[in-house]
């Protein structure tokens, strides 16, 4: 079963690099590619890394070890603490791995580490968020804004286009911007759709069920929920039951593995997750082309100054429902 | 105004005043004028309030932070804290998930999940009283160790698919009221109780006000302050038990920050930082009335940066009032 699993991983992982190579024009890594990248190290600089959120990450970079060669390392503060980030940033510099992605808890307090890292000849990636003040490569990610959208889509589906509805979120820029978002579609193409109240789960399991139970006590005509972190989902669900109102339909983030289940029984309608392993499957070999001179964007793109990748890749989401749910179970 | 109702008024005022001075002296009584303050203006603002299933909902979102405040109350009271409570609860929640996913009997999966709170208050005991390490240090250690091991245990997943009899600690009813819930009251009671009137209990008191008069009286005050820190872990182990039932899933992310609101709550309830004050009851009353000022606001959709505000807001003023009136009595 084992081996089974990963020859699937091996064959998708093999698949989705000769897409990748053929989008990007280049050719699979060669065996000098492979030789170039062996022992190297690509580093992941996240924050609030205790949450489970991480995994696809963390397995993307398995699979990246095994094809590439590299080391491939996760870091970062357990908490939102951006002071400790920007902190190992600079330690990191100081190891002169072969390329750094950061999902930044704060921008500005992170830009002059990038400069600093890019300056060490180090180049720098971010992915979920940006710092758009400073020389790194490149960002990929989700626009908060549309994932926003695409989950508002979802829920006024579910509930026909009308209703009263509750947003949860807790206020970091990326979560508000999907706030942001639901607020947008319901604007421009469901007018009958009214967002009550934005309630702060604080992305916390242990305290998400309680304040959504409130919030649906305190708006008892609401039809919808729509969450825009990874603990709304589940924590909206149990507060659903709690309540006796499975008539509510719920929209969740992201892929929690104890999300799921909720999808399964239909107390949740469906989720909006990020294609987190494309993510740092690209910002790896991105880095890699650019260690390697691999782009002929130009015959010396640092001579001439320019940077040779783009400048944002938008890698979308993917919508969860009970149809296909089965699939983002992970192993 | 006649010479008689003058009169009258200033026979009366004595009387009000001293109605007065017991409602301020009595950290209790303010507290349950200031909830009842809050429920009369909310049922009469907002028709959802006053509801039977908007207190229930309060009543078990408080439940966790209720029964650790039991605990932190004591242990305050003794001049210590303990910042490792939301780490231990999120610890034994996952611990005892674990055990039940290997299919340890419930009752015995619960003990093993007290017992290591136990533990770990045991370690917080011995490094504060027998090595002399100051409580903050030695609790934040502990704090960040037992959070690094339920992530380890766990790699940041919770831990689900737990036998559906569990659920009964965190979703029964008895007659309409959460058994959560109903074990929260009974345990507050016990308590209170056990520390007015029980000669252990008391030796809290005196130690927090005085440890080395307490020494000198003979009291051993390092095995007090360890079964103290003990209990205090084995308290916030059962808020692990209760959670990790209500969610049906062991959480390691669970509880962050949550010890900062229970020592907010004991001090708004009348315990002090510096020991020697505090009752079960106030701290009790005290998690009540920052549950109601949440629930408040949920039911107000307040902003969720005004929340923040709010609550940061009136914990500063419960203290600056209470300093206050510590400083006019003298």
């Amino acid at each position: 079963m084992t081996k089974m699993k990963l020859n699937r991983r091996k064959l998708l992982t093999a698949s989705t690099t000769a897409g990748l190579a053929a989008a990007f024009g280049m050719p699979l890594l060669s065996k000098e590619a492979m030789a170039q990248a062996a022992g190297k190290e690509y580093v992941f600089l996240s924050i609030v890394t205790q949450v489970p959120f991480w995994v696809d990450y963390r397995n993307a970079m398995k699979d990246l070890e095994d094809l590439m060669g590299i080391k491939a390392t996760f870091t970062g503060p357990l908490d939102f603490d951006t002071a400790a980030q920007a902190r190992q940033l600079d330690e990191l510099i100081a190891r002169r791995p072969a390329g750094i992605m950061i999902f930044p808890g704060d921008p500005a307090t992170l830009a002059p580490g990038v400069e600093r890292a890019v300056a060490a000849g180090i180049p720098v990636t971010c992915c979920i968020g940006d710092i758009p003040d400073s020389p790194r490569s490149t960002f990929l990610g989700i626009n908060g804004v549309q994932a926003g959208r695409v989950g508002g889509e979802m829920l006024a589906q579910a509930i026909g286009g009308k209703g009263k509805v509750i947003l949860g979120t807790f206020p970091a820029p990326s979560t508000l911007e999907r706030v942001e978002g639901y607020k947008q579609i319901f604007a421009e193409k469901y007018p009958d759709i009214e967002v009550v109240d934005v309630v702060n789960d604080k992305a916390d399991p242990s305290y998400a069920p309680t304040a959504y139970l409130q919030a649906i006590l305190a708006n008892p005509d609401i039809v919808g929920i729509g969450g825009t972190d990874g603990d709304s989902g589940k924590g909206a669900a149990i507060a659903v039951n709690e309540a006796g109102r499975k008539d509510i339909k719920i929209v969740a983030m992201d892929r929690n593995d104890d999300m799921l289940p909720y999808i399964e029984d239909g107390t949740i309608y469906g989720a909006v997750a990020q294609k987190s392993y494309l993510e740092i499957f690209l910002a790896f070999h991105m880095m890699h082309w650019q260690n390697t001179d691999a782009l002929k964007v130009l015959p010396d793109w640092k001579a001439a100054g320019i940077n040779p990748l783009p400048e944002r890749v938008e890698t979308g989401v993917m919508p969860i429902t009970a149809a296909n749910v089965a699939q983002f179970k992970h192993a | 105004m006649t010479m008689t109702a003058q009169a009258t008024t200033s026979q009366k005022r004595p009387f009000l005043r001293r109605i007065l001075q017991a409602f301020v002296d009595i950290r209790e009584l303010t507290l349950i004028v200031l909830i009842a303050v809050i429920i009369i203006v909310m049922a009469n603002i907002n028709p959802y309030f006053f509801s039977f299933s908007n207190f229930r909902a309060v009543a078990v979102g408080m439940a966790p932070t209720a029964i650790i405040v039991i605990g932190m109350a004591i242990l305050l009271a003794s001049g210590g804290f303990d910042l490792s409570v939301g780490s231990v609860m999120a610890l034994s929640s996952t611990v005892v998930a674990m055990l039940l996913l290997s299919g340890m009997p419930i009752p015995l999966a619960i003990f093993c999940g007290l017992i290591l709170g136990a533990v770990i208050g045991v370690v917080n005991g011995v490094l504060v009283t027998s090595l002399g390490i100051n409580p903050l240090i030695a609790t934040l250690g502990t704090m960040s160790i037992a959070r690094g091991i339920a992530l380890v245990l766990t790699e940041g997943f919770s831990v689900s698919s737990l036998p559906a009899s569990f659920a009964w600690i965190g979703k029964a009813n008895v007659s309409g009221f959460p058994v959560m819930v109903l074990m929260v009251i009974l345990l507050v009671i016990a308590f209170d109780l056990a520390v007015r009137h029980t000669r252990f209990f008391r030796q809290v008191y005196f130690i927090g006000a005085n440890e080395k008069a307490a020494v000198l009286s003979g009291i051993h005050v390092t095995r007090v302050r360890i079964i103290l820190y003990a209990l205090t872990g084995v308290l916030a182990a059962l808020a692990g038990v209760f959670l990790a039932s209500r969610l049906m899933s062991g959480t390691p992310t669970a509880g962050n920050g949550i010890e900062l609101q229970v020592l907010a709550a004991a001090v708004i309830g009348g315990a002090s930082l510096r020991g020697g004050e505090g009752t079960i009851l106030g701290a009790f009353l005290g998690v009540v009335f920052v549950a109601m000022i949440n629930n408040t606001m949920t039911m107000q959709a307040v902003s969720i940066y005004w929340q923040m505000i709010v609550i940061g807001g009136v914990l500063v003023s419960a203290v600056a009032l209470d300093m206050l009136i510590r400083s006019k009595r003298g």
